[in-house]
């Protein structure tokens, strides 16, 4: 590959992101000798980074990441300029007018939405985009531009998972749905805030104010009367449901004298700096037994209930961390499931991306060598490059050649999305939080139902503008002013920040099943329905024999790394590789 | 790749599962667990402590005509890559926690100036400006090595284990003529840059003194690196309960590249596999025939030569004459290309920490990236 050193130098490049890959493709641009450099971040350095983001220190930990990675790239490359910001891509003054300063954009972000919104700002001021994702030892860079290929949309990524609201409230049977309740339930309804409506306000919890600390009454007090009604009496509550144990094991309700909770309540180290250390459980991979997880919880609960609500969950938060890994646990042994460790626990309750510098050391390296093509107009050469665990047909680094846009694509190729939902439940707010917001990463939406606005987003709107809409957010989709959104109905859908309108049509459904649909509604993207036209169509040419075998699948099941993979079985390479010995 | 995996009760997965998990954490403490956190949850806390207990060797040199290249502007990041592939290297393996690196440096370093005359000149970014740093602590920043300054950077990377900066030009030998001795300090050694010859003569020392052996090598368009764990290396692969104990058997590089070697590869090669172990062969016959000198462009009609001449002796159809392009991708690069070394030192370092660790499969026995195919492969060239 011949480099235009001169190009190379003058070339301007945005690296969104710099943190795990962010910190090695800064370096890598840095050394190939690029010298016009855009990074930005909003993250501060955490401790935890430190095992991989090799620009920062220990001293440098609650600085912006941004920041910190200019002046170290500095001090290797004092030829490089870069300019670091501690901000958010999304915010509105990277607009499309922004983007087009860039010769190429290089994605190295940890979060889908901001992947998105990336990809939508590239193709609305056409500039070519590399993007990337890293778990573990897996890895992927694949290479976007307008027209000339896919966008980084136009194959379906995962949507996290749900779980059902009484799967979780009453009959769990995996460690995750402990861990769900304990976070996003039980938490919220003793510390987040008392306003919000919660799925334990159940008739007898509220009747015997379960989830209430009496006038004057202490915290481990409180505590151990909770304990008592979540794994004792609430349980006794349901075994007397007899239809829900048909099929079910039966859970098995604890009593404070079971788990030692009777009589007085004392910590070993009371001044220890969170509930697991007053009681002397340092090691953070050991699993607590059920006695050990009743006085964590009483601790981390007493402790918590005198902080100062609303007490947002926070994985890194001691007490909030151990109330949850004790909950979680003493709901396993309700329900006969296996128990988690503390560091297990954290890593379901935080979501948290398995890392290792290496990976994204190699992926940095791939991003530059595309982002050196397209800066010496060889986007024809650009192509996908996936890096693998474990080595498939001999290869750790597996080359694919791009993808062609996909016509069904609603962000490339301005084809519609349907929304299958009940017209007459799901409100204008599920609308914008729950659809445009959660699930498309529309960032500022806007929507247009016939010839009326019945949402707009942005700082110059009338305060009556947003009480309309906010009034109107309440409402069904059926009753909507102008006849009501039914069965049908196009609406249409416009981002300005992003550059992005699609239109969105309804379709009204009025059974739900609640285990199977627990959002209550269905995407029905387009490209949903692409990606099984494609399988069909793969399926008939060959049969016909005329096709290589297009696989669709998914790297991983982090959402950070996901896109379609063809897996192109080449007898020869595979008989050459595998070279078997006696 | 082509190790032989013994599935069931062995003695390394039942090992493992003796062990109290209470036991084992206590001996990372609190601030290593913090730091490691996202690590050993990828490979899990037992491998996170073999790791912290190895001892590493990371060695590079440039060749003769680099080091003169020092003293111009020309070609200002020009023939150092073998500097970058050293650094991401080490960076990667002192990262993940290993108990002692050093990093040492096998070129004449007696010149005053010392690191700061290829800050920012070269792909080694642990060669980083600290002159003002230096000073402060009462030290003439002309006297700091490149070694020791490289030493620095990477010790701020790692604030448990032990980093120690060495130089081949102090000590009056090369890497390739120290003793078993030397080698036996080290669990594992990584040499970056020096010639087939060289390389093969590090191997065998490595055997002698039983430590894992990698040699890094670069291209004008490919990066790549041969392993030599032993005759059985013995490793554990799987995570939970699908956990399996394997043994890899290797060969010295001087065995799998010599010259009688790899007659199966000439007739094997399938139509779209890669040609460039096949280019490597080549080349490494060039070496041989030139008393080890690296072949360069102005090479090339005896490599022309020289291709057609080997796969005529081993019987390969004309063909399967390697291309151009192949040998060309391995010749003495006219310039540096930082983006190889990430990849190449990602795998590398991957590859080491799985020595350290025993935990994993190890790739047998050499692994090659090159730009034009964009394919990191791995190429078992054991005989
Ligand atoms: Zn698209």
């Amino acid at each position: 590959m011949e480099i235009d050193r001169a190009r190379v130098a003058r070339a301007r490049v945005l690296a969104v992101g710099a943190g795990g890959i962010g910190c090695e493709l800064l370096k890598t641009l840095a050394l190939h000798g690029f010298e016009n450099i855009t990074t930005m971040d909003l993250d501060t350095i955490d401790v935890s980074n430190l095992n991989r983001q090799f620009l920062f220190r220990k001293r440098h930990v609650g600085m912006s990441k941004a920041e910190v990675a200019r002046e170290s790239v500095m001090k290797f490359q004092p030829r490089a300029t870069i300019d670091a910001t501690r901000a958010n891509v999304k915010e509105a003054r990277f607009d499309k007018e922004y983007f087009k300063s860039f010769d190429v954009v290089l994605n190295g972000l940890d979060n889908l939405e901001a992947r998105r919104h990336v990809n939508r700002l590239c193709l609305a001021a056409e500039v070519p985009l590399v993007e990337s994702g890293t778990t573990g030892y897996k890895g992927q860079v694949t290479v976007h531009e307008r027209r000339t290929c896919a966008c980084f949309e136009c194959t379906e990524k995962p949507t996290p998972k749900s779980y059902p609201i009484c799967t979780l409230r009453d009959t769990p049977d995996k460690p995750i749905h402990c861990v769900v309740y304990a976070k996003e339930l039980l938490f919220s309804k003793l510390f987040g805030d008392v306003n919000t409506e919660s799925d334990l306000d159940e008739q007898e919890a509220i009747e015997a104010g379960a989830f209430r600390r009496n006038e004057g009454e202490t915290g481990t007090d409180f505590a151990k009367r909770v304990f008592a009604y979540v794994f004792g009496s609430k349980i006794e509550g349901l075994l007397l449901k007899d239809d829900m144990w048909k099929s079910r094991a039966k859970p098995t309700p604890l009593t404070t004298s079971g788990v030692g909770l009777d009589g007085a309540f004392t910590e070993t180290l009371p001044d220890a700096k969170s509930a697991r250390r007053a009681h002397g459980l340092l090691d953070t991979h050991a699993v607590w037994n059920t006695s050990e997880c009743a006085k964590v919880f009483v601790s981390a609960t007493a402790r918590l209930i005198e902080r100062e609500r609303p007490v947002t969950f926070d994985k890194d938060d001691d007490d909030a961390m151990e109330f949850v890994t004790a909950v979680s646990n003493l709901r396993s042994a309700n329900y006969g499931i296996p128990a988690q460790s503390l560091f297990d626990a954290k890593g379901m309750a935080g979501n948290i991306v398995h890392a290792v510098a290496t990976t994204n050391a190699i992926v940095s390296g791939l991003i530059v060598i595309e982002a050196l093509k397209i800066i010496h107009n060889q986007m024809d050469k650009t192509r996908y490059t996936f890096v693998l665990e474990h080595p498939s047909n001999g290869r750790f680094l597996q080359p694919l050649s791009k993808e062609d846009p996909n016509p069904k694509c609603s962000v490339c190729s301005n084809a519609r999305v349907e929304l299958v939902c009940n017209t007459n439940k799901f409100t204008k707010g599920d609308l914008i939080k729950k659809v445009l917001k959660g699930r498309l990463s529309v960032h500022a939406p806007s929507v247009m139902f016939g010839s009326s606005q019945i949402h707009e987003t942005g700082d110059d709107l009338d305060e009556d503008e947003v009480e309309h809409y906010e009034a109107l957010d309440k409402r069904t989709l059926s009753a909507l002013p102008g006849g009501g959104v039914v069965n049908g109905t196009i609406l249409a859908v416009d981002d300005f920040s992003q550059e992005f309108t699609f239109e969105l049509m309804v379709t009204h459904r009025e059974e739900w099943d609640e285990e199977n649909d627990p959002d209550g509604f269905i995407i029905r993207g387009e490209d949903v329905k692409a990606s099984e036209a494609v399988a069909e169509e793969a399926t008939e040419t060959e049969a016909a024999g005329a096709k290589d075998d297009d696989e669709v699948l998914l790297m991983d099941d982090e959402i950070e790394i996901t896109d379609v993979k063809r897996a192109r079985e080449d007898d020869d390479d595979a008989k050459a590789s595998k070279k078997q010995r006696a | 790749m082509d190790a032989s995996v013994d599935r069931g009760g062995d003695r390394w997965a039942s090992h493992s599962r003796a062990r109290d998990a209470r036991t084992r954490a206590m001996t990372l403490t609190e601030a290593e667990q913090e730091v490691y956190d996202r690590q050993i949850r990828v490979w899990g806390l037992e491998t996170q402590r073999t790791i912290g207990a190895s001892r590493i060797l990371v060695s590079f040199t440039c060749t003769e005509e680099d080091d003169d290249d020092d003293r111009g502007e020309k070609n200002a990041s020009s023939t150092r890559a073998s500097r970058g592939v050293a650094a991401e290297t080490a960076k990667n393996v002192t990262l993940a926690g290993v108990g002692a690196l050093t990093i040492r440096n096998d070129d004449r370093d007696d010149d005053a100036s010392a690191y700061a005359r290829t800050v920012g000149r070269d792909g080694n970014f642990l060669n980083v400006e600290r002159a003002d740093e230096y000073r402060a602590m009462g030290r003439e920043p002309k006297d700091v090595t490149l070694a020791s300054n490289m030493a620095q950077t990477l010790s701020e990377m790692n604030a448990f284990g032990k980093i120690t900066a060495e130089d081949g030009g102090a000590r009056g030998k090369k890497l390739y003529e120290e003793d078993a001795d030397y080698f036996s300090k080290f669990d594992v050694v990584v040499a970056c840059g020096y010639t087939f010859a060289e390389a093969e003569a590090i191997n065998d020392l490595c055997r002698t003194s039983n430590c894992g052996f990698f040699g890094a090598f670069t291209g004008a368009s490919a990066r790549y690196f041969f392993a030599d764990l032993g005759d059985a290396f013995e490793y554990v692969a799987g995570s939970g309960e699908s956990v399996a104990a394997g043994v890899a058997r290797y060969s010295r590089m001087s065995e799998a590249l010599g010259a009688r070697a790899g007659a199966n590869d000439w007739t094997k090669l399938k139509k779209r596999a890669s040609k460039i172990p096949l280019a490597l062969r080549v080349v490494r016959e060039f070496e041989r025939r030139h008393s080890n000198r690296r072949a360069t462009a102005n090479d090339w009609d005896a490599l022309d030569a020289l291709r057609r001449e080997l796969a005529g002796a081993f019987g390969a159809s004309s063909e399967d004459i390697v291309d151009e392009a192949s040998i060309r991708a391995l010749l003495r690069p006219e310039n540096d290309f930082p983006a190889m070394n990430a990849v190449v030192g990602g795998i590398l370092g991957q590859e080491v920490l799985k020595r350290a660790s025993r935990r994993g499969a190890p790739s047998v026995n050499a692994f090659f990236f090159d730009l034009a195919s964009g394919q990191g492969f791995v190429h078992d060239f054991t005989p």
